[in-house]
Protein backbone atom coordinates (compact mmCIF):
# COMPACT_ATOMS: atom_id res chain seq x y z
CA UNK A 1 0.00 0.00 0.00
CA UNK A 2 1.28 3.33 -0.80
CA UNK A 3 2.42 5.25 2.07
CA UNK A 4 1.81 8.87 2.20
CA UNK A 5 4.62 10.77 3.75
CA UNK A 6 4.29 14.41 4.56
CA UNK A 7 6.59 16.76 6.33
CA UNK A 8 5.14 19.79 7.96
CA UNK A 9 7.41 22.52 9.13
CA UNK A 10 5.90 24.58 11.83
CA UNK A 11 7.16 28.04 12.54
CA UNK A 12 5.60 31.35 13.28
CA UNK A 13 4.87 33.43 10.27
CA UNK A 14 5.50 37.12 10.49
CA UNK A 15 4.34 39.43 7.80
CA UNK A 16 5.97 42.56 6.60
CA UNK A 17 9.54 41.76 7.55
CA UNK A 18 9.81 38.19 6.36
CA UNK A 19 13.17 38.53 4.69
CA UNK A 20 14.80 39.94 7.85
CA UNK A 21 13.47 37.36 10.35
CA UNK A 22 15.50 34.38 11.56
CA UNK A 23 12.45 32.16 11.84
CA UNK A 24 11.55 30.77 8.46
CA UNK A 25 8.15 30.39 6.94
CA UNK A 26 6.45 27.03 7.05
CA UNK A 27 6.10 25.09 3.84
CA UNK A 28 4.27 21.95 2.97
CA UNK A 29 6.57 19.88 0.80
CA UNK A 30 5.26 16.42 0.01
CA UNK A 31 7.92 14.06 -1.31
CA UNK A 32 7.66 10.73 -2.99
CA UNK A 33 10.57 8.37 -2.38
CA UNK A 34 11.10 5.53 -4.83
CA UNK A 35 13.22 2.45 -4.38
CA UNK A 36 15.93 3.79 -6.65
CA UNK A 37 16.24 7.34 -5.37
CA UNK A 38 16.82 8.85 -2.01
CA UNK A 39 16.85 12.37 -0.78
CA UNK A 40 18.45 14.52 1.86
CA UNK A 41 16.44 17.14 3.70
CA UNK A 42 18.20 19.93 5.55
CA UNK A 43 16.49 22.22 7.99
CA UNK A 44 17.52 25.24 10.06
CA UNK A 45 18.38 24.29 13.64
CA UNK A 46 15.68 26.43 15.16
CA UNK A 47 12.85 24.55 13.46
CA UNK A 48 10.98 21.62 14.86
CA UNK A 49 9.50 18.94 12.62
CA UNK A 50 6.39 16.87 13.07
CA UNK A 51 6.08 13.88 10.80
CA UNK A 52 2.63 12.56 10.06
CA UNK A 53 2.38 9.19 8.40
CA UNK A 54 -0.50 6.97 7.43
CA UNK A 55 -0.03 3.27 6.94
CA UNK A 56 -2.59 0.50 6.58
CA UNK A 57 -5.35 2.75 7.84
CA UNK A 58 -3.48 3.85 10.97
CA UNK A 59 -1.99 7.22 11.67
CA UNK A 60 1.44 7.81 13.22
CA UNK A 61 2.58 11.22 14.34
CA UNK A 62 6.06 11.85 15.71
CA UNK A 63 7.05 15.27 17.03
CA UNK A 64 10.74 16.04 17.14
CA UNK A 65 12.07 17.42 20.45
CA UNK A 66 11.96 21.20 20.48
CA UNK A 67 14.99 23.11 19.22
CA UNK A 68 17.78 23.98 21.64
CA UNK A 69 18.41 27.35 20.12
CA UNK A 70 16.04 30.19 19.42
CA UNK A 71 16.86 33.18 17.33
CA UNK A 72 16.08 36.61 18.65
CA UNK A 73 15.87 39.48 16.26
CA UNK A 74 16.22 43.01 17.41
CA UNK A 75 15.16 45.95 15.37
CA UNK A 76 16.11 49.38 16.35
CA UNK A 77 14.85 52.24 14.34
CA UNK A 78 16.77 55.35 15.11
CA UNK A 79 14.96 58.36 13.97
CA UNK A 80 16.28 61.80 14.30
CA UNK A 81 14.62 64.92 13.19
CA UNK A 82 16.58 68.08 13.16
CA UNK A 83 15.18 71.49 12.64
CA UNK A 84 16.97 74.65 12.08
CA UNK A 85 14.79 77.67 12.18
CA UNK A 86 16.17 81.12 12.05
CA UNK A 87 14.44 84.41 11.67
CA UNK A 88 15.40 87.97 12.15
CA UNK A 89 13.36 91.03 12.15
CA UNK A 90 14.82 94.44 12.09
CA UNK A 91 12.27 97.07 12.56
CA UNK A 92 13.27 100.40 11.47
CA UNK A 93 13.99 102.29 8.38
CA UNK A 94 14.57 99.88 5.60
CA UNK A 95 14.01 97.07 7.88
CA UNK A 96 14.03 93.67 6.47
CA UNK A 97 12.97 90.34 7.80
CA UNK A 98 14.42 87.05 6.89
CA UNK A 99 13.25 83.62 7.83
CA UNK A 100 14.59 80.24 7.05
CA UNK A 101 13.56 76.78 7.95
CA UNK A 102 15.41 73.56 7.34
CA UNK A 103 14.12 70.17 8.34
CA UNK A 104 16.24 67.06 8.05
CA UNK A 105 15.17 63.45 8.56
CA UNK A 106 17.67 60.80 9.43
CA UNK A 107 16.56 57.16 9.53
CA UNK A 108 18.94 54.41 10.48
CA UNK A 109 17.69 50.87 10.76
CA UNK A 110 19.89 48.69 12.94
CA UNK A 111 19.35 44.96 13.17
CA UNK A 112 21.03 42.25 15.11
CA UNK A 113 20.30 38.60 15.53
CA UNK A 114 21.29 36.71 18.62
CA UNK A 115 21.24 32.99 19.11
CA UNK A 116 19.71 32.31 22.50
CA UNK A 117 20.54 29.10 24.30
CA UNK A 118 17.31 27.84 25.78
CA UNK A 119 17.57 26.93 29.44
CA UNK A 120 16.42 23.84 31.31
CA UNK A 121 18.02 21.28 29.04
CA UNK A 122 20.01 18.97 31.28
CA UNK A 123 21.74 15.93 29.82
CA UNK A 124 19.04 13.69 31.26
CA UNK A 125 16.26 15.72 29.68
CA UNK A 126 17.97 15.79 26.27
CA UNK A 127 18.66 12.05 26.34
CA UNK A 128 15.11 11.19 27.38
CA UNK A 129 13.56 13.34 24.67
CA UNK A 130 15.88 11.92 22.03
CA UNK A 131 15.08 8.31 22.98
CA UNK A 132 11.34 8.92 22.99
CA UNK A 133 11.50 10.52 19.56
CA UNK A 134 13.71 7.80 18.08
CA UNK A 135 11.36 5.11 19.38
CA UNK A 136 8.48 6.83 17.61
CA UNK A 137 10.59 7.20 14.48
CA UNK A 138 11.51 3.50 14.53
CA UNK A 139 7.85 2.55 14.88
CA UNK A 140 6.94 4.95 12.08
CA UNK A 141 9.55 3.34 9.81
CA UNK A 142 8.22 -0.13 10.60
CA UNK A 143 11.34 -1.24 12.48
CA UNK A 144 9.51 -2.03 15.71
CA UNK A 145 5.93 -3.04 16.45
CA UNK A 146 3.38 -1.14 18.51
CA UNK A 147 3.82 -3.39 21.57
CA UNK A 148 7.59 -2.82 21.51
CA UNK A 149 7.01 0.95 21.65
CA UNK A 150 5.30 0.55 25.05
CA UNK A 151 8.16 -1.67 26.28
CA UNK A 152 10.71 0.84 25.02
CA UNK A 153 8.94 3.68 26.84
CA UNK A 154 8.96 1.67 30.10
CA UNK A 155 12.66 1.00 29.70
CA UNK A 156 13.39 4.67 28.95
CA UNK A 157 11.46 5.77 32.06
CA UNK A 158 13.38 3.31 34.27
CA UNK A 159 16.71 4.50 32.90
CA UNK A 160 15.70 8.14 33.32
CA UNK A 161 14.90 7.44 37.00
CA UNK A 162 18.36 5.89 37.45
CA UNK A 163 20.00 8.86 35.75
CA UNK A 164 18.07 11.31 37.92
CA UNK A 165 19.10 9.42 41.09
CA UNK A 166 22.75 9.53 39.98
CA UNK A 167 22.44 13.25 39.26
CA UNK A 168 20.92 13.78 42.71
CA UNK A 169 23.74 11.88 44.43
CA UNK A 170 26.34 13.89 42.54
CA UNK A 171 24.59 17.10 43.56
CA UNK A 172 24.51 15.99 47.21
CA UNK A 173 28.22 15.14 47.19
CA UNK A 174 29.06 18.47 45.59
CA UNK A 175 26.91 20.28 48.14
CA UNK A 176 28.57 18.41 51.02
CA UNK A 177 32.03 19.29 49.80
CA UNK A 178 30.97 22.89 49.20
CA UNK A 179 29.53 23.00 52.69
CA UNK A 180 32.75 21.73 54.19
CA UNK A 181 34.78 24.26 52.27
CA UNK A 182 32.62 27.21 53.33
CA UNK A 183 34.12 29.44 56.01
CA UNK A 184 33.46 28.27 59.53
CA UNK A 185 32.09 24.89 58.49
CA UNK A 186 35.23 22.88 59.29
CA UNK A 187 35.41 21.50 62.80
CA UNK A 188 37.43 24.12 64.76
CA UNK A 189 38.60 21.51 67.27
CA UNK A 190 40.30 19.48 64.54
CA UNK A 191 41.82 22.62 63.09
CA UNK A 192 43.07 23.57 66.55
CA UNK A 193 44.62 20.13 67.09
CA UNK A 194 46.40 20.35 63.75
CA UNK A 195 47.66 23.82 64.58
CA UNK A 196 49.02 22.45 67.88
CA UNK A 197 51.00 19.60 66.30
CA UNK A 198 52.49 22.00 63.75
CA UNK A 199 53.38 24.49 66.48
CA UNK A 200 55.00 21.77 68.59
CA UNK A 201 57.02 20.50 65.65
CA UNK A 202 58.28 24.00 64.92
CA UNK A 203 59.15 24.56 68.61
CA UNK A 204 61.03 21.27 68.70
CA UNK A 205 63.01 22.12 65.58
CA UNK A 206 63.83 25.59 66.89
CA UNK A 207 64.95 24.17 70.24
CA UNK A 208 67.15 21.58 68.53
CA UNK A 209 68.82 24.27 66.42
CA UNK A 210 69.31 26.41 69.54
CA UNK A 211 70.94 23.56 71.45
CA UNK A 212 73.32 22.88 68.59
CA UNK A 213 74.10 26.59 68.33
CA UNK A 214 74.77 26.97 72.08
CA UNK A 215 77.02 23.93 72.16
CA UNK A 216 79.21 25.48 69.47
CA UNK A 217 79.06 29.07 70.79
CA UNK A 218 82.54 30.26 71.75
CA UNK A 219 81.60 33.33 73.74
CA UNK A 220 78.68 35.29 75.13
CA UNK A 221 78.28 37.21 71.92
CA UNK A 222 77.79 33.97 69.99
CA UNK A 223 75.42 32.68 72.66
CA UNK A 224 73.42 35.90 72.37
CA UNK A 225 73.12 35.32 68.65
CA UNK A 226 71.84 31.79 69.34
CA UNK A 227 69.16 33.17 71.67
CA UNK A 228 68.14 35.79 69.11
CA UNK A 229 67.79 33.11 66.47
CA UNK A 230 65.66 31.04 68.84
CA UNK A 231 63.32 33.93 69.49
CA UNK A 232 63.05 34.61 65.79
CA UNK A 233 62.36 30.92 65.13
CA UNK A 234 59.59 30.73 67.71
CA UNK A 235 57.99 33.99 66.58
CA UNK B 1 63.76 14.04 59.97
CA UNK B 2 62.17 17.35 58.79
CA UNK B 3 60.03 19.70 60.83
CA UNK B 4 56.98 18.94 58.71
CA UNK B 5 57.48 15.21 59.06
CA UNK B 6 57.81 15.68 62.81
CA UNK B 7 54.47 17.50 62.82
CA UNK B 8 52.84 14.77 60.74
CA UNK B 9 54.29 12.08 63.00
CA UNK B 10 52.77 13.83 65.98
CA UNK B 11 49.39 13.83 64.20
CA UNK B 12 49.29 10.04 63.76
CA UNK B 13 46.03 8.62 65.07
CA UNK B 14 44.34 12.03 65.27
CA UNK B 15 41.59 13.23 62.95
CA UNK B 16 42.53 16.29 60.92
CA UNK B 17 41.78 18.06 57.64
CA UNK B 18 44.11 17.46 54.70
CA UNK B 19 43.95 19.26 51.37
CA UNK B 20 43.19 16.53 48.84
CA UNK B 21 42.29 17.47 45.30
CA UNK B 22 42.18 21.10 46.39
CA UNK B 23 39.50 20.45 49.00
CA UNK B 24 39.83 19.95 52.77
CA UNK B 25 39.01 16.33 53.57
CA UNK B 26 38.67 14.94 57.06
CA UNK B 27 41.04 12.03 57.56
CA UNK B 28 43.27 10.27 60.07
CA UNK B 29 46.89 9.28 59.50
CA UNK B 30 46.91 5.67 60.59
CA UNK B 31 50.60 5.04 60.00
CA UNK B 32 53.77 6.57 58.63
CA UNK B 33 56.54 4.45 57.29
CA UNK B 34 59.52 6.42 56.01
CA UNK B 35 57.99 8.63 53.29
CA UNK B 36 54.71 6.76 53.00
CA UNK B 37 51.67 7.94 54.95
CA UNK B 38 48.43 5.97 55.10
CA UNK B 39 45.35 8.14 55.36
CA UNK B 40 41.95 6.85 56.39
CA UNK B 41 39.17 9.10 55.12
CA UNK B 42 36.35 9.90 57.51
CA UNK B 43 33.81 10.28 54.69
CA UNK B 44 33.42 7.08 52.68
CA UNK B 45 30.86 8.49 50.23
CA UNK B 46 33.37 8.35 47.38
CA UNK B 47 33.54 4.54 47.49
CA UNK B 48 37.05 4.32 48.91
CA UNK B 49 38.35 5.03 52.39
CA UNK B 50 42.14 4.67 52.46
CA UNK B 51 44.86 6.50 50.67
CA UNK B 52 48.58 5.86 50.58
CA UNK B 53 50.24 9.18 49.97
CA UNK B 54 53.82 10.45 49.88
CA UNK B 55 54.41 12.38 53.09
CA UNK B 56 55.79 15.34 51.09
CA UNK B 57 52.46 15.64 49.29
CA UNK B 58 50.45 16.06 52.44
CA UNK B 59 48.98 19.46 53.23
CA UNK B 60 47.62 19.86 56.74
CA UNK B 61 44.85 22.41 57.20
CA UNK B 62 45.33 24.29 60.46
CA UNK B 63 42.88 27.18 60.24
Amino acid sequence: MKKCFGVILIASILTGCGSLMSQKEAELAPTRITATTGEMVTLPAQLRTITNKTSKGSYISCAEPGPDVAMSDTFKLITGITTDTSSSVNNGNGSSATAGNKIGLNNDLQTSTTALELAGRTQTVLLAREFLYRTCEAASNGWIEKEDVVKAHDSILKNITTLINTDNKKAETTAAIAGAVATGKLDPKLLGNAATVVSNAIREACTKDFEECISKAADEKAKGACRANLNKCLD
Amino acid sequence: MSTFRNAISAAVGKEAYFLLGGKPMKATITKINDDLAVLKLSDTGAGYSELAIHVDKLVLVTA
